[in-house]
């Protein structure tokens, strides 16, 4: 059974395929730069390949989080706006929404988006990780190698940090 | 008293809560702006990226890094065929050295010796011999019971670890279990040597040692070993003993643990009924048989 590890290029590619968007966006959110964060998913899939023979893909996923969850940059330009919003399909009727609310709505988005990347580092990553790439509170605390109780701590410090922002309660 | 945080607003970001604990979220004076953080942060997207260029990238890693691996490779099967050959010759001629023949709990073979001379091997037994050189040298080990029906020729013998029996054109069987061994001739001439004696026997002579001291020297009417003809027999065996043989025989697990161990048993037992061989033997010490399953027995002593 020996074809039955990532050494095998075509098992390689169908495992890059499958985990390649969600580490970039990890490390993405990480970093805050799109360059290092490319460069650093090269690097950990370019390890798991060096260590294919050793790694079971049964365990690969989790060697690829710890090799990402390791890497350490020197702090090089945090670039400011990584993230956007996507295009809404159903453009609201103009009737119900006035021009003066569109706009508070756009200032309410931008600020939102500021204070995220203001947020810290473990409480932005797991926050994102939740919204962006959808996943359940196991998954991210299986890639982040803590407890779901420490996951559902990091999203409820972040949603506090965001609702100061906004509170009503000045 | 709080004893376990409750991360209510993760939870609710998850839509992990009740219609009670919406209920509750929803009277907090922040609970628009929370909503209005879900939905907006729900929308956000990371910016696209290369791919397939990436996965180029670390192809080609792969590949400068697999030339080097692959030269490591064919040289390691080299060596590893190389290897492959000498034990292969090893094993060759190991093989060609000695054949062993075996059966299981419950099993019974029946095979021949390269000089046609039969041996019917009866259950949990195992033999050896050299078949290099048979016809001058016609040597088996046994470790159990088998009946021999020996071609005619040059000696025969069967060696085993209480003892060692040799003949000459006969049929014969020899039973080692544990410290006994029990040999009884049919037809011809059957000589047995223990450390202490050498003993011959003739048609209708049985012969048992237990720890190598004389058992049991007689005459029996057989003309051949009852276990051939389906029943177990048994002559001052310790009960011990026979359920091991029950156990080999029937492939059973039987559990007796306040069963007699110095009253000898003698007699005969049905071999192709196996809770009718059971019920003999524990009637015989007025234990009953209980039967756990198919495979399994108890036998219990009666009040």
């Amino acid at each position: 059974m020996e074809d039955a590890n990532l050494c095998n290029e075509s098992l390689f590619e169908r495992f890059y395929r499958a985990h390649v968007k969600a580490l970039r966006n990890f490390l993405l959110y990480k970093f805050g730069n799109t360059e290092q964060a490319e460069d650093c998913t090269q690097e950990a899939f370019i390890k798991l390949w060096q260590n294919c023979g050793q790694v079971t893909p049964e365990k690969a996923k989790s060697f690829l989080y710890t090799v990402a969850n390791n890497l350490n940059l020197n702090q090089i330009a945090h670039q400011k706006v990584v993230l956007t919003y996507a295009q809404k399909a159903n453009v609201s009727s103009a009737t119900s929404e006035s021009p003066h609310y569109i706009m508070e709505e756009e200032e309410f988005k931008t600020r939102l988006l500021s204070a995220i990347e203001n947020l810290n580092e473990t409480q932005r990553v797991a926050f994102l990780m939740h919204r962006i790439d959808g996943k359940k509170y196991h998954e991210i605390a299986e890639e982040l190698n803590i407890s779901v109780k420490a996951v559902e701590k990091r999203i409820h410090l972040a949603l506090e940090e965001l609702r100061k922002k906004f509170s009503n309660f000045r | 008293m709080k004893e376990e945080e409750k991360y209510q607003w993760a939870a609710w970001l998850d839509d992990q809560v009740s219609d009670a604990e919406l209920e509750q979220l929803r009277q907090d004076p922040d609970y628009a702006v929370m909503e209005k953080i879900k939905s907006y942060t729900a929308a956000l997207r990371t910016p696209e990226f290369e791919e397939d260029a990436l996965l180029l990238r670390i192809q080609n890693q792969q590949r400068q890094s697999g030339k080097v691996r692959r030269l490591f490779v064919k040289q390691t099967l080299q060596w590893a065929a190389l290897l492959l050959v000498f034990l292969g010759l090893g094993l060759g001629y190991m093989m060609t050295r000695t054949e062993h023949e075996m059966t299981g709990s419950g099993e019974r073979i029946t095979f021949q010796l390269p000089d046609a001379s039969e041996v019917q091997l009866h259950a949990g037994s195992e033999l050896a011999y050299k078949s290099w050189n048979w016809d001058s040298n016609r040597l088996v080990s046994l470790d159990g019971e088998a009946y021999f029906k020996v071609a005619k020729g040059k000696r025969f013998d069967v060696k085993t670890a209480q003892g060692t029996v040799s003949v000459l054109g006969t049929q014969f069987n020899v039973k080692v279990r544990g410290n006994r061994l029990e040999v009884t001739c049919f037809e011809g001439k059957v000589q047995v040597a223990t450390p202490s004696e050498k003993i011959i026997l003739t048609p209708g002579k049985t012969l048992a040692y237990d720890q190598q001291k004389r058992l049991f020297f007689h005459t029996t009417n057989a003309l051949q070993p009852a276990w051939i003809a389906k029943e177990l027999a048994f002559e001052k065996e310790k009960p011990q003993d026979v359920l091991a043989e029950l156990e080999r025989h029937f492939d059973l697990t039987i559990k007796a643990e306040a069963f007699p161990k110095n009253e000898l048993f003698t007699g005969k037992l049905p071999g192709d009924n196996s809770e009718a061989a059971l019920q003999l033997l524990a009637h015989s010490y007025h234990f009953k048989v209980v039967k756990i399953n198919d495979r399994t027995y108890s036998l219990d002593a009666t009040p």
